[in-house]
């Protein structure tokens, strides 16, 4: 099953070297810097990988991007690991 | 996605895609599919439902927040107003945007964060006459958060007519009829050098003199994304909201289907813009690779490139347009290509495969193969694979 995650990087070479651990099917979405940081939303096709743990980030749902149809599986995400 | 033939399931495809998406139906709506199910999308032709398609496509982004309506300002109604296709999706999608007194204009956030300088985006809407001729535009309300690209595109909206494109002033614009009097709306613009805060956009009056309070024009599911083509509508509330490519693969049992030595490639597909991958029978690169690829140009220029053992061995192109069936036969020292009856190109080079053979039908996967990464939807109605190089007449009747 596939994960919606967010992270957020102190710099892209940090980000970069953590794509690298991506699977062809995960799909990665860049959205910029905000407040100083490289900020990423990621839908992996399977479990993420252990090079992005240290940065996972749990914004108040949704944030300012989303995944089509997984809203409400990122909000009970939240729920259980964010808040 | 199931074959006809085989019936084994040999020859059925896995399809990836990880988020929901939209399909237009049966009735000309705009619907939901669920994530990892195929899309037969009824595209209109001419505002006519049609035979459907396979629809394929790359991975999108609609930028824009909320896809339900504008802010609510004087002169726009965003609740209690349902009309298709919007209702099939939600039926608070559809916005009226109405004239009162001289406030005629609206804009809308089309992003929350600053665009990218030099890239193409498309913004697109859905429009629809309302009992009242209107001029109205899509265009810029800050030039400079396009990167001072002030752009402009006249919208028409009349009975006669339905929707057509006025003037475009730094940019290109086109109009796609979906039925039910819904005409989508897409304009092209390119971003200068320096943005400068979130993109919004106006739709504005072209009117000389107000109408009349209530007076105006039906609109719906605005889109901002990057590149040159408006793909399906991806539904927002309250952020962006991406939607993942499809990837559609067959291997393994299927070679079996693939003639390994000679055999013959029949597809039946449009794709409107340049596309760098088509689709392949076989896709693989590098030493000893074997393959066969379909793709297509920014000036409809079809090509088809067979690599036999990693050598290019034949390599085809002719001039296509629109919905097209296409045959390519391919055996060592006789290959020919056929679109919609016609000939296209032949040839006499010889080739062998390597062992490697020739291992999977592979639609849209999302890497680099020929000349660069560029994806783009392609509506398939048929795919077929024959073990056989068919006859130049066969290939004829085939496409005819």
């Amino acid at each position: 099953m596939a994960t919606f995650r967010k992270y957020d990087f102190p710099n892209q070479a940090t980000a970069d070297k953590a794509m690298q651990s991506l699977q062809p099917l995960d799909n990665a979405v860049p959205l910029g810097e905000i407040d100083g940081l490289v900020c990423y939303d990621i839908l992996f096709q399977d479990t993420p990988p252990a090079a992005f743990t240290p940065y996972i980030v749990w914004p108040a749902p949704l944030g300012v991007h989303s995944f089509l149809g997984w809203d409400e599986q990122y909000i009970k995400d939240y729920n259980e690991f964010g808040t | 996605m199931y074959s006809q033939i085989p019936t084994s399931g040999a020859g059925d495809f896995t399809v990836t895609r990880a988020t929901t998406a939209t399909r237009v139906n049966a009735s000309g709506l705009i619907e939901s599919v669920a994530s990892g199910i195929p899309r037969l999308d009824y595209f209109a032709s001419g505002g006519v439902v049609g035979c459907p398609a396979l629809l394929v496509e790359p991975a999108a982004t609609n930028f824009v927040p909320s896809g339900v309506g504008f802010n609510v300002q004087t002169g726009v109604q965003t609740s209690g107003v349902t009309d298709s296709p919007a209702i099939s999706i939600n039926g608070t999608l559809c916005t009226k945007n109405e004239a009162s007194g001289n406030t005629r204009y609206v804009s809308q956030v089309f992003s929350n964060s600053a665009l990218a300088s030099g890239i193409t985006y498309s913004v697109s809407r859905f429009f629809k006459y309302n009992g009242v001729a209107f001029n109205t535009t899509l265009e810029a309300s800050s030039a400079t958060q396009w990167g001072n690209t002030n752009w402009k595109q006249v919208v028409v909206l009349s009975a006669a007519s339905g929707v057509t494109l006025g003037a475009s002033t730094t940019c290109t614009g086109s109009v796609e009829n979906f039925g039910n009097g819904w005409h989508r709306v897409c304009v092209r613009v390119t971003t200068g050098a320096t943005i400068g805060g979130a993109s919004t956009v106006n739709v504005l009056s072209e009117l000389s003199s107000a109408l009349l309070t209530g007076q105006g024009f039906l609109a719906a599911c605005p889109q901002l994304e990057t590149g040159s083509v408006a793909t399906s509508y991806i539904p927002t509330t309250t952020a962006a909201v991406t939607r993942n490519a499809e990837v559609i693969t067959v291997s393994g049992a299927v070679s079996g289907s693939i003639g390994q030595t000679e055999g013959t490639v029949y597809a039946e597909f449009q794709s409107d813009v340049a596309s760098d991958e088509v689709f392949f029978v076989s896709r693989q690169s590098g030493a000893g690779s074997n393959r066969i690829a379909f793709t297509k140009d920014s000036a409809n220029i079809l090509k088809v490139q067979l690599v036999a053992n990693n050598v290019g061995a034949v390599n085809f192109s002719g001039s296509v347009s629109g919905m097209l069936k296409m045959a390519f036969a391919y055996k060592t020292g006789s290959s020919a290509l056929y679109v919609n009856g016609n000939f296209i190109a032949s040839s006499t080079t010889t080739f062998t495969f390597s062992a490697t053979g020739l291992t999977d039908v592979t639609i849209n996967k999302s890497s680099i193969l020929i000349g660069g990464s560029v994806l783009r939807p392609t509506m398939f109605r048929a795919i077929a694979l024959y073990t056989t190089r068919l006859t130049n007449a066969q290939l004829a009747s085939l496409t005819t």
